[in-house]
Order: structure tokens, then sequence, then C-alpha cells
């Protein structure tokens, strides 16, 4: 009985089951470029894009910090996967910016993609933009009353560039403030070649009620590759920005690496959604991290489905008295990928409390690593973390690794840390079985089950998508 | 290999490792001050004295067929933990070190007990190897003083090998010197349904750092690691643990208990392994800290990593204060709050000290746990 084991029977269906089939999306094409920094990173590829994109001169300094401090800092591999290795900084692009229109036409889309938009019930004009057969997507109509109501309010939603350029007053109090450009290695590398991503200022007691999102801007740098966005919530005021969805995206560079800021101010609240489905080549080196004033709160939801290898830690500095954090996250590895994903807490006032939610599903010989940090320094009183990581695994070649650090000085403050890992068992395939669901349907509604409390807290289209993506999956997947 | 071999071999490996180093994750959060021990060229052996010497060997004087017991043990005596430059060094101290040689279905009623006193301005070694012979039940105290007020350096290296359905209780009190410092390094290794379980209490010291591992390549086998602190003032607690599971059906269970007073600090950084075809693997890990002042520090990195299937794996960790309402109920009931906070501290460690399930050892760790405590409540 010893080596008897129950996922070596399904391994190849249920592989397939929860395959989320990255492939998908994973084609090219041509596209001219207007402006295009040629391959490679040196202070004239920095000059290049400061030059072409007609940035004050800070920003010209601040990118050739950036170089510096990326060019001085080793790859973080002593913690990290050996895998960073394999990017080779000589062949990437590190700006490309349209003019021209790409000449793909939908009748090139493929068939498979073509269903799973149809599938996923996608609009008409985000599946256009998708697809790749659009280089922008065209948010006028169907967001245009939106856009006005937005204005009214004073809400500032614009490019990054345009952020920098047109509302500096704002924009540069808080710019690299909360990840300074020295944070990490990839950190640094945004500094010195960012482009795109999106400048969000909320006044004063604005509450909207529906979500941002980065495709409601027309900017085709919007899913850029090394995008930079800064959201500043003025107090009281209350924001939702999504960014991501859940149909596979098409990408043809190999390293994305961004840096999101986000700052409440006193009473504001900030949610940031992120579902990341990035093609299976695909590095994915995020940095973010946002600033709680008092009574703020800032809640990261993120999902990572795609990519070769993230790696993501959101954080909350809670920065102002009874200010709160929170991360809830859902990652998916499959063969070849690697989902390292986290959080950081750093308590930095009394009252402070953060909220950590993890949970990972490694298929096939994927990898998912979860990596926390919670710190509650000296003097502080009355800081509460809880943080939980369940890891789901499918089969024997799966694997999980989960390693928190949680560092409390002083005594009035409360942590607790829980992770488990687990796998489907054979009894509740066979229970469900026997009630008349096919083995790709049993281990669909497993794997939706594990997760579903936490997709519940994506908004409502967010986690019918979700569900869809992996039910889709897994019925084609049984004959 | 023989001993000069062996001997030879260590000091070769003390020169060739590096110091430790911050970037290293296994001195995350750790005092590299006290731990690189870079001023130190040789170890001596600290003073023992044995209760119970009937299966007890200097390792020079062992029989061949003993010598071809300890040899596996011998193999795997090398710290992995962070701090195999120093153990090293210790380890070529060689001709110290003593030879537990427990026979198959030896059965011991009383536990071992080995006194060693460290001395002071000076680096001392402890060294014990223990060979449980099959279906053997024993245990083993170690207790760890000063000869005199002054501070020392110490290196324990205990590394404890089970053949099949051996029962074997390791227990280790420290309680040296409160400006000296002290690193442990531990080692089981569990054979085919064996129970081994190894505890450390720490109270001594102004730095302790303890790297225990628990290796289980035999199905069935199962280890219990555990360990009680009660750190105060500006003591320092370093505990590292590693639990590996090679083989399916094995289990293992960790629980790791600090009790912080003043201004003390611990880390807590421990790893569960499960390797690809160990499937069925039950394996935990708790580490609980317990903050009694305001200006303690807590660290926890509890860690997995899962490369198998059908494993039950959890982790946890927590700190945190006493609740007022504890305390509250035990004032209602006439107890005074300082007594009410040592009563519910104590109780906090005393179900580490239980899982031993060995009177004896209970006894032995209790009357030292109390010993603290009761200083605790004069400062």
């Amino acid at each position: 009985m010893d080596d008897v084991n129950i996922s070596d029977q399904i391994d190849e269906d249920t592989q397939a089951a929860i395959d989320v089939n990255q492939s998908k999306g994973d084609f090219t094409y041509d596209v001219k470029h207007k402006y295009d920094a040629g391959v490679g990173l040196s202070e004239a590829t920095v000059d290049y894009i400061t030059d072409v994109k007609e940035e004050p001169e800070w920003i010209r300094e601040f990118r050739k910090h950036g170089l510096k401090t990326f060019e001085d800092k080793p790859m973080p591999t002593n913690w990290a996967t050996e895998d960073l290795n394999n990017i080779d900084f000589s062949k990437i692009r590190y700006y490309l910016s349209g003019g021209t229109k790409p000449t793909r036409s939908w009748d090139e889309v493929p068939d498979e993609m073509k269903e799973t938009f149809e599938r996923l019930g996608i609009p008409e004009q985000e599946r256009a933009f998708l697809a790749g057969v659009e280089a922008q997507f065209d948010s006028e109509a169907a967001y245009s009353n939106m856009k006005e109501e937005l204005s009214k309010k004073g809400v500032i939603f614009v490019g990054s560039t345009e952020g920098l350029k047109e509302h500096e007053e704002i924009f540069r109090p808080y710019f690299g403030k909360v990840i300074p450009t020295g944070d990490n290695k990839f950190s640094a590398l945004n500094s010195a070649v960012f482009s795109g991503g999106s400048f969000i200022y909320i006044p004063k007691g604005v509450k909207l009620e529906q979500p941002l999102q980065a495709y409601f801007r027309i900017n085709s740098e919007s899913f850029g590759q090394f995008e930079r966005t800064l959201i500043i919530a003025d107090e009281g005021s209350e924001v939702m920005y999504m960014e991501g969805c859940t149909a596979p995206s098409f990408e043809t560079s190999t390293l994305h690496s961004a840096v999101v800021e986000l700052v409440a101010l006193k009473g504001a609240k900030i949610q940031y959604v992120t579902v990341q489905n990035w093609s299976a080549n695909v590095f994915n080196l995020v940095t973010k991290r946002g600033l709680a004033m008092e009574d703020a709160e800032i809640r990261w939801i993120d999902c990572n489905i795609g990519s070769r290898l993230t790696m993501k830690y959101p954080g909350v500095i809670m920065k102002g008295r009874r200010a709160r954090g929170e991360v809830i996250s859902i990652a998916l590895a499959n063969d070849g990928q690697h989902q390292d994903t986290g959080a950081k807490m750093i308590h930095a006032a009394d009252e402070t409390t953060s909220n950590v939610v993890s949970k990972s599903i490694s298929v096939g010989e994927g990898r998912s690593t979860y990596r926390g940090q919670v710190h509650i320094p000296k003097h502080l009183k009355g800081c509460r973390n809880n943080t939980e990581c369940d890891a789901l695994l499918i089969n024997s070649t799966s694997r999980t690794d989960t390693y928190p650090a949680i560092t409390v000085r002083g005594n009035d403050h409360v942590t607790q840390h829980e992770a488990s890992v687990s796998q489907v068992s054979e009894e509740m395939l066979f229970y469900m079985q026997q009630r008349g669901l096919n083995e790709g349907e049993a281990m669909s509604l497993a794997v939706n089950g594990f997760i579903n409390d936490l997709v519940r807290e994506f908004p409502m289209e967010y986690s019918v998508e979700l569900k869809r993506l992996i039910d889709l999956e897994m019925e084609g997947s049984v004959g | 290999m023989t001993l000069n071999d062996f001997k030879a071999q260590k000091l070769q490996e003390f020169d060739a490792l590096p110091l430790p180093s911050r970037s290293e994750e296994n001195w995350r959060f750790g005092n590299l001050k006290q731990g690189k021990h870079e001023t130190i060229e040789s170890f001596r052996a600290a003073d023992t004295s044995v209760t119970n010497a009937a299966f007890i060997h200097s390792v020079t004087d062992l029989s061949d067929d003993q010598l071809k017991r300890l040899a596996p043990l011998l193999e795997k005596s090398g710290a992995t933990l962070g701090s195999p430059k120093v153990t090293a060094l210790a380890l070529s101290n060689i001709e110290s070190a003593l030879f537990i040689d427990i026979p198959s279905n030896e059965i011991l009623e009383e536990p071992i007990i080995i006194d060693y006193s460290v001395i002071s301005a000076s680096a001392n070694n402890t060294l014990l190897f223990i060979h449980a012979g099959a279906c053997s039940q024993f245990s083993v105290v170690e207790k760890y003083t000063s000869n005199d007020n002054a501070p020392s350096t110490t290196v324990g290296v205990t590394i404890i090998h089970s053949e099949a359905s051996a029962t074997v209780k390791h227990l280790a009190i420290q309680s040296v010197q409160e400006e000296s410092r002290i690193t442990f390094h531990h080692r089981v290794d569990g054979g085919k349904d064996s129970n081994i379980s190894s505890c450390i209490l720490n109270t001594g010291a102004a730095w302790a750092r303890s790297e225990a591992s628990a290796y289980l390549n035999e199905n069935g086998a199962h280890a219990n690691l555990l360990s009680v602190s009660v750190p105060n003032e500006n003591q320092e607690y370093d505990q590292r643990t590693f639990q590996s599971h090679a083989s399916p059906h094995t289990t293992s269970d960790l629980l790791y208990k600090n009790s912080l007073y003043d201004k003390a600090k611990t880390v807590f950084s421990g790893l569960i392994f499960v390797e690809e075809k160990a499937h069925f693997t039950d394996a935990y890990q708790t580490c609980r800290n317990l903050l009694m002042s305001d200006t303690t520090e807590a660290n926890s990195m509890p860690g997995l990593e899962i490369n198998a299937d059908q494993v039950k794996c959890s982790h946890g960790s927590t700190s945190s204060t006493i609740e007022e309402e504890e305390i509250f109920y035990l004032k209602a009931r006439g107890i005074d709050p300082q007594t009410a906070k040592q009563m519910i501290a104590r109780g906090f460690l005393i179900e580490v000290i239980e899982k031993l399930s060995d009177e004896k050892l209970e006894t032995l760790a209790t009357e030292a746990l109390d010993q603290k405590l009761a200083q605790l409540r004069l400062g």
C-alpha cells in the first residue's frame, strides 16, 4: 500500500482539467512601432525614453538613479528561485510605442481563443483588444457616461506620463515614496525604464461606486511591460481599481516588471484587484505597496494564473492609527510555472490591523510559494495580524512551499499564522462521482470549493469569470 | 573511517567553510556577532559526569562492532542549519565524545543523566552520539550548567540514530551563566516505526542558538521536536529547525513555546521538507510566543516545502500577550495579578514538557522551569 497514490491514476485527466491553458493567448504578431528604444539597457536607452516622452529633467535624473541602482543590486537568488538567472537583460526591448495600428484581423484570431472569450462572456469590444486586433481598447462608447461623471467629481484618471507632466503638484510628492527606487532590483529597473500605467487621484470625500478599470483609458500602454501606477485617495474617499482580466492575454515580451504605489490618506479606502493571466513564458516580477494613514484601509485582491515565474508580494504600510491592510490572494501554478506570491504587512502605528489570506493550487509539476512578512515594531500598542495560507496539491509531482516571517516586538499585540497543505481526497471525488458528476466536474467543484470564499471577494463579474474559467477547462478535458 | 581521519576531516572543513553571513536565510533576524565565533581556535571538553553509566562509553574505548555502529552517526554529524564551521571545529575534538550504545530489546527504566559543567572563559564542546538498537526503550538527559559565575562559550552536539521500533526520549536542559553563549546542534534519524522525542529547555545564557533536525527516512518513523524557553532581561534565543520526510507514512510533530520577559528576543525558523516519494506524510509545526513585557521581540518564520502527494502538513505560529480576562478570572478567585500571570505562563509552557510523556523527564524539566520562574518573580 505504501506507494499507492490516487492522484497517479487521474493524473492526465486532472492535469488537463485544471490547466487554464495559457497557450490560447500565446501568439504574437508583427507591429511596426513608431518609437523603439532597441534591445538592451544603457544610459542611452533611458535618455531615449525621456526624450521621446518629453519628460521633465527630474524624471531623467530619477530614471538614471534607477538604472544605477538596478546595476548595483545583485539578483536576490539567495532566497528566490535560481530561475531568475535565466533572464537575459541584454535581449529585452525596454521601450516600444505604437503609432501604427496592428495588422492582425479578427479572422486570424485562433478559434480556441474566440471560444474562450465566448464562454467567459467577454464583451465584444474587449475581445478585439485582448486578442491584439486593436492596439487600443475603445472605451469611449462603453464608458463615456462614467468618464463624464468622474471628471465632474474631480477624479483624475490618466496615464502615468500625463500624470507627472500635468499634475506634478499632486504626483511628485508621492511618486517613488511608497516604493523607493532601491527597494529591490526590479523596482529599480522599473524606475529606470517605466512607461504606461495609471495615475489616479480621488478628491476628498469622493466615493466611487463603480470600479475603475485599467482599460477604461485610451492608452495602448496600459498593459505595458514596465507600467508604473500611482493611486492617491484623498481623505475619506473610496476607490476600487481593477487591472488585468481572466481571459488569457497575449504578451510578446518575456519580462514584466511593474511598480504600483497606493496612498490612502486619512479615512480613505483603496481596493486594488489584479487578475494576472500572462502567457507561460513571462517573468512577472512586480512590486506593489500601499501606504495607509489614519483610519485608512488598503486591500490587495490578487489572482495569479499565468506567467512562468511570478514574484509578487503586495504590501501595506500602516502608518496611521487604526489603519488596516489586507491581502487576499489566489494562485494557480501549472506545469512549468512558479507562482511565488505573498504579502508584507508593516505595522507602524498603534491599533493597526492586517489580514492575509492566501490560497494556492499546484497542478502537474507546478510550484506555488507563499512568502510573507509581518512586522510589528516596539512601542506600538494593540496591533493585530492574522495570516492564513492554504495550499492544494493536485498531482504527486506538484509542489508547494510556505515561508512566512513574523516579527513582533512589545506585548500588546496579537499575531497568528496558520498554513495547511491538502489535496483533493479520493473520498471527496468518489462521493461526487457517485452522485453523477464526472471526474472533471468533481475536480472542478472541489477546486472551486477550495477557493470559493476568496473568489467572492472579487468584483462580481470577475468572480463569475474565474469560476467559468475553471469549469470550462474541466469540461473540455473529460471524455 | 578512523577517529583520526574524522578529526582531520573536520579540521579541514573548519578551515574551508566560510563564516556565517547576513545573506544566509539561516541567519535572518539572527545575531551574527554572537554566531560567528570568529576568535575561537580550539575547543576543550566540558567537565562531564554521568548517572546510570552502564551503556555509555568514551569513543576512544570502543570495540570494532561499536565503531561500526558509530560510523554512520559520525558521517551525519555535520551541522546544516547555519553553524557548520564552528560545529566542525567542535567535532574535531572527537576523542572527547561519548557514545551511548543501547543493545536491541534493552529497556531502561531509569534515564541516563549526563551533567556538563562548562568552564568559564573558554570554548567548551560536548559531543554525544546515541545509537538505539531495535526495539530498545530509554531516555537521556543532558544538563548544562556553568562551573562558576563567569561567561563561557559552548557548542553541544547530540546525534541520535535509531534502529527499527526503538523509543528514545532526549532532554537537554540549558541553564548556563547569563553572559555565556551556547550553540546546540541536535540531529535525530528515525528508523522504521521508531519514535524519537527530543526536547530543549532554555533558561540560561545571553545568547543560545539551537539547530535541531529530524530525518525520517524509513516508513513509520515518528519524531517529536520540542522546546521550552524562558528568556528575560537581554537574553536572546535563536531556534532553527528542520523536519525532513523522505519515506512514506512518516510523521513529525514540532512544538516550540517561548515565554518572553523584559527585553528578551527570540527567533524561530522552522522548515518542514517533504520529498517527492514521501506520500502519506503527516507533519506539524507550531511555534507559540507569550509576550510578558512590552519590550520583548519575537520573530517567527515557519516554513513548508512539500513535493509529495497525500500529505497532511500544517504550521502555525502565534505571538500574543495574556488576555485580561484570564487574569481577571484568577483575580476573582483571590489570586494576585502577578501570581496569576506566572500561573498562566507556567501552564502554557508545561504543555510542551508533558509531551515527553515520561514522568522522570517531566519532573527534571519542570524543576528547571520552576527555578527560572521563581527567579523572575524575585526580580
